[in-house]
Formats: C-alpha cells, structure tokens, sequence
C-alpha cells in the first residue's frame, strides 16, 4: 500500500498547494519527492522481492489500480524523486514572482505523479493513463509563459506529437488484450510468448513504437522537443532532458520480455535509434542557443538508448540502465547551468557570451563536471556509461549488417557528443566574452546552486561508488528488463579492450572536431536541413483545416432538411445494405401470427394523417396534423399495455406542439411556395425509404432473435431486485440507472445550447432580425455566421 | 402575443392542480404508471401555461426560479441518490431503501431510487421550461 503513497503523494501536495497558493509552501513542496526518493534508496534498492498494491478500479473491464516496484520501475522512481527534488529547489530561486511558482510546482507536481505512475504501473491502460497525464502537464509547462506567441505553438506542437503517440500506445495497448486477454503485466510475464505467438505481434508492435518514438523524440518525429525548450528552464531540465522524454525508452524496456526478439524489433530500434543518435549530435553542434544545443544532444543521446534495446542482451541492458542514469545526472545538470547563465546574462546564444567561469564559478564547477561526463571522460559516470555502450555494440550476437554498423554509428555520434560537451562548456565559461557585449553576470542564488552541485557530485562520486551503490541498482534493473536473475558487477577500469579502444577513437576524433569547429559549424550550419516541421505545419495548419472547412461547408450548410436528408439517406443505405449483403431474412410464421384487425384499422388513420401532413397548406396545420398523429401513436401505446409510455408520448406531444408554435413565430407562414416537383419527389422518395427501413428493422428483429429478450429478466426482477410494481420506472430509475443519467445530462447540455444560441447572438445582427421574413434561409458558407436553422434542429432534439 | 382574461383564469385554476398531479406522478411512479420523467414533462406543461398566459417576464417575476440553474441541482440530486449506493454498498448507483413502519399510518418506503427520480423531475422541468422561456423571450422581443 505504499506504493500508492509513493505514487500519489506528489499530487496530493500538488492539490494542497493549489487549495493554498503561498509560495512558501511551494517552498516546503522538495519534501515530498525527498522522502519518496529516501525511502525507495533505503528500503527497495538490493530488495529481493517486487512491491505490489492493487485497488480495483473498472473490475469488468480488466482495469485496476495496480502497481509494482521492479529494478527498472525502481531505477526510474529514484530518477524522477531525486531530480524532482532538486528541480523543485531549483525553482525556489528561478522564478521570480510568487503566483509562477505556484503554478510552476502545482504543475510539476502532477507530472511528477503521472511519471512514477507509468513506471510502477503493472496495469497497462492504468500505464496510458498516466502517460498521457504527462503529455498534458508537458503542454501546461512548454505553455508557461503563454502570453509568448513561440510558446503557444512549441506546447500545441509537442502536445499534438505526443498525445497523438498516446493514441497509438492506446490501440497496442488494447491490441494486447485482444491477443492474450489481460492488461495485466504481471499476468503477461507468466506466459511471455503470448503476443509473439499471436498473429496480432506486428501491429502491436508498431503501435507501441509509434507511441514510444513520439515520446522519446526518435526522428523524424523529433522536433517537437527543440520547441519544448520554449518551457521555464527547470521545466526543461526535468521534463524534457531527466524524465519524461526517458518514458518512451522506459516503454520499450518494460516491454522488451514480451515482444523483443524478432527482426522487426531488432532493425526498428536499432536503425531508427541510430538515426537518431548521429542526427541529433550533428545537428545539435550547429546551434546557437544553449537550451537548443542540449536539446538536440539530448535527442541523440535518446536515439542511442532506442538503438541498443534492438538486440535484446545482456549488455545492452547494462548500457540502458547506466546510460538512462549517467544522461539524468549529467544532461540536468547542463541544464540547471543554462538557467543559471540565462539568469545572470539574460541570453542564451553561445555567441554572446563568454567568459563566465570568473563570475559564476560554483556554476562553471557544476558544468565541467557535467560536460566531461556527458564526453565520457574518465573517472566520471558518463565514462562507465559509454564503456557499456560500446560493449553493448560490439555484440556478438547481431547480424552481420548491424555488427558493423553499430559500433561505427556509435563512435561517430559518441565523438559529436564531445565536441559539443567541450563546445557547450568552453564557449559559455573560458572562451573571452564578445568585445560588444554588455554582461553583468553574477553567481546564481544559493537555491539555484544545490541542484546542479548535487549532480556533479552523483557524476563524480557514483563510479567510486559502483561496487556498494550501482552494482546493487543495476543488476536489479538488468533482471527487470530481462527478466532472468542477473548480477552485474561494473568496473571503472577493465584493461586494454575493444570498448576502451572505441573510446579513445571516439574522444580524440572529438577533441579534433572541436579545435576546428568554427568551420566546421559554418559548414554544418549552410547544409540544407530535413526538417518534418514544414510537413508537420502543412498537415495540421494546411491540410487538416482545409479538408475540415471543405467538408464542414459541404455538409453543414444550415439548413436542418438538408442535415435530415443526409441522415435519413445514409440511414436508408447502411440499413438496406447490411440486409441485402448478409441476407438477413424478415419474416417467420411468427410475425404474422399477432395481427389484429383493429389495430390495423387503427394504423390506417396513422397512415391518412402521415399523407394528410404533406398537403397541409400552412406550417401550424401541418405540425397540428403530426401532433395527432403522436396522440394517436400514444394509444397504440395504451392499447398494448404501455401506459407509462403512452402518457410520455402524449406530454411530449404538447409539449413538442408549443415549443413549434413558439418556434414558428420566426419563419415564414407558407413553406411549399418555392420547391420545385424534383425537391419533393426526392423529399418523398427519402421519407419512404426512411419509413419502410424502419418496417424492415423491426421485421429483421422480429424474425432473428439473437437472444432471450432481456425484458423478461426485468418483469421477473422488479419486484425483488427494484422492490416495486412498475418495470418501466424500474428500468429507468435503477436497472439502467446509468444510462437515465447519462439522458437527463444530455438533456441539460442541449437545455444549455438553446439557451446560448438564443441569448448570445454575433454582435451586428440585429435582435430578432436574422430569421428572415420574405425568403427562406440561403446557402451559407461562412463558419463564422451562426446557421440559423440549427436552433430549431437543437429543439427537436431536445423536447 | 395577446393574452385573454378568459384563458389567465383558466390556467390560475389549472396550475396548482397540475402541479400537484405532478408530483403525485412521481411519487407513485416506482409501483404505478408514473415517474420522474412524466411528471416533469406534467409540471413544465405547466409552466408553458403559465408563459403563454401571462408571458415570459412576469412568470420569471412571480415564480423566481433560475430555471438554468435549478437542472444543476437536479443533476447534483441524481449523483447524490448515485453516492448513496456507493457510501453504503460500494457501487454506484445502487439502490437503497429505507422502510420505517409509522404508528398507524402504515408503512413509508424511501429509497434513494425515489431520491433519484426526484432529480430526474427537477432537471426534465427546468430544461422544458427553460427552453421554452427563452424562445417566448425571443417571440416577446420580436413583437416588441
């Protein structure tokens, strides 16, 4: 039980805190990830056996509340409180009016729940639930300073990837119930060959690819993290560089025992991560601004953690689990330190600044340490990490093609993250400050210090510390991911061996690229760029809008005949088309068996009057004519025993017949005048159409019963179970209870659209003028004006 | 709209009958022909005499009810009789029942069924009522 504390305690504090917005308690808030980290370092790290907690939730749908805490559930949840905490200090110093803080930790918060629900969850809807929690509180928090045009769009533009990634998560993830019949992930680890086995492992593959490559910025769906930048700093350190942008990464290792091993698993992440990982290095060195540059570098970094879960070994799930580590620490840390530099310089382009390390050399320690880190320089964490990785690359269990493309893909990228480690650190701190320049800088406030010291000292202390501290962490998170008991035991110095080797290649190429990178970056930066943005543009901005508009005009023109037409016509079609292709029969010797001469007697009347209607030379006569009608209809009702229903049907008639009255006060009084003989005869050919397809459902419903009707179960039961006489109040007030409320809500949202309709017109348009007079309604085109037909349409559907 | 004498007598002497037959439908409604439903379509019959004897304004004078605002408290009575099961059962919606035997009168039966028909009165009333009000408001500003 727990474990739910330890999941919703952040957003428990998140609801406080909006209950009570003061920023000292916003202040008070880095406790709580604190403590959630403390206890999981105390009491889950080296723990042999996996914490669970279970709530049930929608018990017939196969969705509960359940959590568990596995080495990789564990290594994340240590990520996201410990950062959390220092982030959340971090944001103490940063912002600068109180009400942003407020705001800034309410937010943070809630994600921070949502993100340590995906990793513990062992439900997997539960898992999409909160994983689109996230994407929803990453567009609040790219989104902070919505009065910023940039910001508006990098939010709309990260949520649209990501949440449309969810969706795709969403459909593999209701694929693998399909195939195996659980959510459950526990449940799917006790017979792991069920989704390969089943015809369905393609599809859900894809799916859950498409949603982890959204979220973890795989080209070419990266580029909506560059705009995330558009976030308050800690926003970006925490969000889109520690924890959210590792989900997608996170997925594929937690799914890895039940889908990995085939080739499409293997090329897809590797080629796709390879991509990524060389991609974004290089282009991450062309930039100017530092938040861009670590944006970029960070896309890279998730491309390589993408492209060594392909093959499916031991190695590449120790490089995983210290790569994910090594990044947070390091990549967060680089992060602070932009803050800090933006803070004190107020820009972010490496072009304007230098010479920072004399002003701000608490900051300048931090980065160094970070950036040496991030090139994989011994004795630091990003070293152990980059040893696994190349080890991880040089498997020998992958096919010829990828053996050699692999360790190569990773020297190139490797040796582009140095350059731009080296970059980011010298330009900012040692290189001299443009002679034009006007910098004031001076040391961050101590709070804004914490964070990025603390890291350095994780990156630093950490590879000292691998026997007692890491090697523990790992295995579990390698037994996690494999799901075979493993025991790692890592070392900061191995001898002379093929990974050493690559990275010595790997660093002096770098150190090399570096000392020539003016030209190098002039060159980088006149290539001409693929960049998905202009298709993403077009498709939502161009293509998406358009295609709306076109079809929007087209078929809500404004009139409600039309709409009816088209309602009736499609009705007409579907229905007549399932009857004739599945050669659904109508009748049995049953159907006929009831007939009763007086009750056709009786429809007969119905049947003059329905004519009657169409010759009705004014509209009152004609809605005076159908409101017999129903009364009659409503004794035909009585006659079969159906007085509740009988009653209803007559209220509703009157009720229907006033509010048309009232209605008709705003139309013109003749309506036949100006159609044409091909109008009507179109008009009752589709009325004819309409009423015989419904002859012919009622007939097919007669003569196929699926089923005992249900009816039966209700008579027999309303006594008992209902404890009253009348079976039809019954059913709406208890039985279908549920569904009665959905109804009476209904009914208040259209009570609500009538009463805005009626009350809020367009300004300019005169009270009481816009239901012409002299002609009936023309065509219109234009969104904007309000189709005035359609109050009439939101009645009848309301009364 | 012109309004005669003759039909403003009428519906003076109609309403109060028909709200009380009104709520005597809902209230019979779980063992009779009945329920929450008709007897709030009855009641805004009601209301719709009373707008289209005296007019939208004046009945909004004398009745002083927010019809917009009284169906969220219908809706509130339904998910509250919906808690009721919850609280006491653990499921939504499920129906409870209350049976206390009054000395000489007989036996009264509430239950939180009926607790929701009531609801399900409030909102059919208000929303019939408020949307024929705002279309007599339009009818009164175009005769105007």
């Amino acid at each position: 039980m727990l474990l739910f504390g330890i999941v919703f305690a952040p957003a428990v504090a998140a609801l406080v805190l909006a209950l009570v917005p003061r920023s000292w308690l916003a202040r008070l808030t880095p406790i709580v990830p604190a403590a959630i980290f403390l206890w999981l370092a105390a009491t889950q790290v080296g723990a042999s056996e996996i914490a669970t907690a279970q709530l049930s939730w929608f018990p017939s749908l196969g969705v509960s509340l359940s959590f568990f805490m596995d080495g990789l559930g564990l290594l994340f949840a240590l990520i996201i409180s410990g950062i959390g905490t220092l982030v959340l200090i971090y944001a103490g110093g940063y912002f600068e009016k109180p009400a942003d803080l407020v705001r800034f930790t309410i937010y943070t918060l809630i994600f921070m729940t949502a993100m340590l629900g995906i990793v513990t969850s062992s439900n997997l809807v539960l898992l999409f639930v909160f994983w689109e929690i996230t994407s929803l509180t990453s567009y609040l928090l790219i989104g902070f300073n919505h009065e910023n045009a940039d910001a508006r769009e990098g939010a709309r533009r990260a949520l649209l990837i990501t949440a449309g990634g969810g969706l795709a998560l969403l459909a593999g993830v209701l694929l693998i119930g399909v195939a195996s019949g659980t959510f459950d992930f526990l449940t799917l680890l006790t017979n792991p060959n069920v989704l390969r086995e089943s015809g369905l492992y393609t599809p859900i593959a894809l799916l859950i690819f498409a949603g982890a490559f959204s979220k973890s910025a795989q080209w070419p769906l990266h580029f909506w993290l560059p705009g995330a930048m558009e976030a308050p700093t800690p926003a970006s350190t925490y969000l889109h560089s520690a924890t959210m942008v590792k989900a997608g990464v996170f997925l594929l290792a937690r799914i890895s025992p039940l889908l990995n091993g085939s080739d499409l698993w293997l090329y897809t992440l590797t080629i796709i991560g390879l991509i990524t990982f060389v991609y974004g290095a290089v282009i991450a060195l062309r930039q100017t601004d530092l938040k861009a540059i670590l944006a970029y570098s960070t896309v890279s970094w998730l491309g390589i953690l993408v492209a060594v879960q392909g093959a499916a070994s031991e190695y590449a799930a120790v490089a995983l689990a210290v790569g994910v580590l090594a990044h947070a620490l390091y990549k967060a840390a680089l992060f602070l330190m932009v803050g800090n530099v933006d803070h004190a310089t107020h820009t972010r382009l490496i072009d304007r600044i230098g010479g920072l390390a004399r002003p701000m050399p608490v900051t300048f320690a931090a980065a160094l340490v970070a950036a040496l880190s991030m090139a994989g320089i011994p004795p630091l964490l990003g070293f152990v990490s980059k040893e696994t990785l190349n080890a991880a690359a040089l498997y020998d269990g992958l096919p010829s093609l990828l053996a050699t493309l692999l360790p190569v893909g990773v020297v190139i990228g490797a040796a582009f993250t140095v350059t731009v480690a080296f970059r980011v650190v010298y330009d900012t701190f040692i290189k001299r400050a443009p002679a034009d320049s006007d910098l004031h800088p001076h040391e961050a406030n101590p709070a804004m210090l914490v964070g990025p010291a603390i890291l350095g000292m994780f990156s630093l202390g950490l590879p000292f510390l691998l026997a007692p501290v890491l090697d523990p962490l790992i295995s579990q998170t390698v037994t996690a991911i494999r799901q075979t008991p493993t025991s790692i035991h890592l070392h900061l110095f191995e001898g002379v061996n093929t990974p050493l080797i690559m990275s010595i290649i790997a660093v002096s190429v770098g150190v090399l690229l570096f000392i020539m990178r003016r030209p190098l970056i002039r060159l980088l930066q006149r290539m001409p760029e693929f960049d998905p943005t202009g298709i993403y543009q077009w498709l939502f901005f161009k293509a998406l809008p358009d295609f709306a508009n076109a079809l929007t005009i087209r078929l809500q023109n404004g009139r409600l005949h039309y709409y009816m037409m088209i309602v009736f016509a499609s009705f007409i079609t579907l229905i007549s088309g399932i009857i004739l292709l599945a050669r659904i029969s109508l009748l049995n010797g049953d159907v006929l068996a009831d007939f009763e001469w007086r009750i056709a007697v009786f429809c007969l009347f119905i049947i003059i009057g329905a004519v009657g209607t169409i010759f009705a030379p004014t509209r009152l006569s004609a809605i005076m004519i159908a409101g017999i009608e129903g009364s009659l209809l409503s004794l035909l009702f009585a006659i079969y025993g159906a007085p509740d229903l009988a009653f209803t049907q007559m209220m509703i008639e009157v009720v229907t017949l006033v509010l048309f009255v009232l209605a008709f006060h705003f139309l013109p009084d003749a309506f036949t005048g100006s159609k044409g003989r091909a109008a009507r005869a179109l008009d009752f050919a589709i009325a004819l159409g309409m009423g015989a397809m419904v002859t012919v459902l009622i007939l097919a419903a007669q003569a196929n019963p699926v089923a005992e009707p249900i009816s039966d179960w209700y008579i027999e039961n309303a006594e008992s179970l209902g404890q009253g006489h009348n079976v039809v109040n019954i059913l709406l007030v208890d039985f279908r209870g549920l569904d009665t409320m959905g109804e009476v809500t209904v009914l208040i949202v259209a009570a609500i659209g009538v009463t805005a309709l009626l009350r809020f017109r367009p300004s300019g348009q005169p009270r009481g003028q816009y239901y012409a007079k002299e002609a009936p309604a023309p065509l219109q085109t234009e969104l904007a004006s309000e189709n005035d037909d359609d109050d009439e349409g939101s009645e009848g559907k309301s009364s | 709209m012109t309004r005669s004498v003759f039909f403003r007598f009428v519906v003076r002497v109609m309403l109060p009958v028909l709200f009380i037959f009104s709520l005597m439908l809902m209230l019979r409604g779980h063992n009779e022909a009945g329920g929450g439903f008709i007897g709030g379509l009855v009641a805004s019959s009601g209301v719709i005499l009373m707008t289209l004897a005296y007019g939208p304004d004046e009945v909004r004078q004398r009745l002083k009810i927010d019809f917009l605002r009284l169906m969220f408290f219908g809706l509130l009575i339904v998910i509250l009789a919906g808690l009721v099961g919850l609280i006491i059962e653990g499921e939504f919606l499920a129906a409870e029942w209350w049976k206390p035997v009054l000395q000489g009168i007989g036996q009264l039966e509430l239950g939180s069924p009926l607790l929701f028909d009531m609801g399900v009165y409030i909102i059919v009333l208000s929303v019939t009522s408020s949307i024929v009000m705002s279309m007599a408001d339009e009818g009164e500003r175009m005769d105007d």
